[in-house]
């Protein structure tokens, strides 16, 4: 059993080795790029949910603290009235007391919702400032990214003409030089010959021209004197 | 789930790109971003449509305590101004009722110990939230001295009035925009 065992690791491994030369790694890391930045956008969300806490939170703690003052402001206004005689004491002192409490019980509230916010308020900076960190984690790494795969094009083309500028044979370079200068000096050769065959054909020509030149010249002159004579001119 | 739903392709929300997608002029409702050391909410995503493609974009900030209007234009080069309602009464009541009249505004109003001078003015529509439909409304435009503070008087009806003051901001003063967590529109 476990020779089998040890045969399935071996072909496991096999299989992993295959795996990693088939994955690009330039796919495989913007790849995971792009799941950092959507755990990014994730923590963003959440940061948000927190400021937005802080803010209800230390809105409401606002509320209630006018709240407390506006009920104290009544307390006052109640006395006012007693003291004026506008409003029978017992039920001015009832009523005011009725604000003070209230006005006790926003205030607690205030306190309460005021130290909430700034929990809401200290835990959003924390958080502010780990996003702060991943953002700036997330940009090097696609800067570097960026840098690799100009690196990975660079060394692809380079590793291209390398390797043809290795496959070339010097010898078989000269060889093919001196072949073609073979070439070039037999047409060469060839050329001239047929200059020379040109030359001498037209040479022939001009002498049996010359000689036939002087004999059409004689006939041409003997034409003239028998005009002449047939013109009496001597 | 009837036959057609499956042919149907799903419609994704693309999320923008952490990085470089966050940007002043991408502000969506329900985002959030830091201002002046406080964290403020986008409330609402609207738009002033002058005609000929001129259009003003605006955002709704809120604070747990204020709430500012921050709007960009893009006139040749990108415009950003930030700017609060302020109560009417502020401004001298012979103002309103020429403007009320169909009378000229004047060329300068005095504000608050400044003297601003009217830039600007025009009719549009207002869209909000992208709203399809607009809601008609005038608009006065005045600057300070300096072209940094601006008063602007908007007239929605008859006698429907408001009335902000502004300040010219740049894009480099608001930080760390936050997308919301909910479905963008």
């Amino acid at each position: 059993m476990s020779f089998f065992k040890r045969l399935f690791k071996v072909g496991e491994s096999n299989a992993h080795a295959l795996v990693d030369k088939m994955e690009d790694p330039i796919k495989m890391t913007e790849q995971g790029i792009r799941d950092l930045k959507k755990d990014l956008t994730g923590a963003m969300h959440g940061l948000a949910e927190v400021k937005g806490i802080g803010i209800r939170t230390r809105k409401e703690a606002d509320k209630k603290k006018h709240l407390a003052a506006d009920y104290e402001r009544k307390a006052m206004l109640l006395l006012q009235k007693m003291q004026s005689n506008q409003m029978p004491a017992a039920e001015a002192e009832r009523l005011a007391t009725e604000a003070l409490n209230r006005k006790e019980e926003n205030a607690a509230d205030a306190l309460r919702l005021d130290k909430e916010a700034t929990a809401h308020e200290t835990r959003g900076n924390d958080l502010q400032s780990k996003v702060n960190k991943l953002k700036s984690t997330v940009t090097s790494y696609e800067n570097d990214l960026i840098t690799l795969k100009a690196r990975a094009r660079t060394a692809s083309s380079t590793k291209k003409i390398n390797a043809q500028l290795a496959n070339i044979d010097s010898s078989s370079t000269i060889g093919m030089l001196e072949k073609m200068k073979a070439r070039v000096e037999e047409d060469e050769s060839l050329a001239q010959a047929y200059g020379e065959v040109a030359d001498a054909g037209g040479s022939i020509d001009s002498e049996i021209d010359a000689a036939l030149g002087g004999a059409q010249t004689a006939s041409a002159s003997e034409n003239l004197l028998e005009l002449k004579k047939r013109m009496g001119i001597s | 789930m009837g036959l057609m739903d499956f042919f149907k392709s799903k419609k994704t929300n693309k999320e923008p790109d952490p990085l470089s997608g966050l940007t002043l002029d991408t502000l969506k409702k329900g985002y959030y971003l830091d201002y002046d050391m406080k964290t403020w909410e986008v409330l609402a995503s609207n738009t002033y449509d002058w005609g000929d493609n001129d259009i003003t974009y605006e955002w709704q900030l809120q604070c747990h305590d204020d709430t500012f209007f921050l709007e960009m234009e893009n006139d040749d080069e990108m415009f950003w101004s930030l700017s609060r309602k302020v109560p009417l009464r502020k401004l001298d009541s012979g103002i309103i009722t020429q403007l009320k009249n169909g009378e000229d505004a004047p060329d300068t109003l005095p504000f608050e110990g400044e003297v601003f001078y009217l830039e600007e003015t025009g009719g549009g529509h207002f869209h909000a939230d992208g709203a399809e439909q607009g809601r008609e409304m005038i608009q006065w435009c005045y600057e300070d001295d300096d072209g940094t503070r601006f008063l602007t008087i908007e007239q929605w009806g008859e006698t429907d009035f408001e009335l902000s003051l502004g300040k010219k901001v740049e894009e480099y003063q608001f930080s760390d925009i936050l997308p919301s967590g909910k479905t963008d529109i």
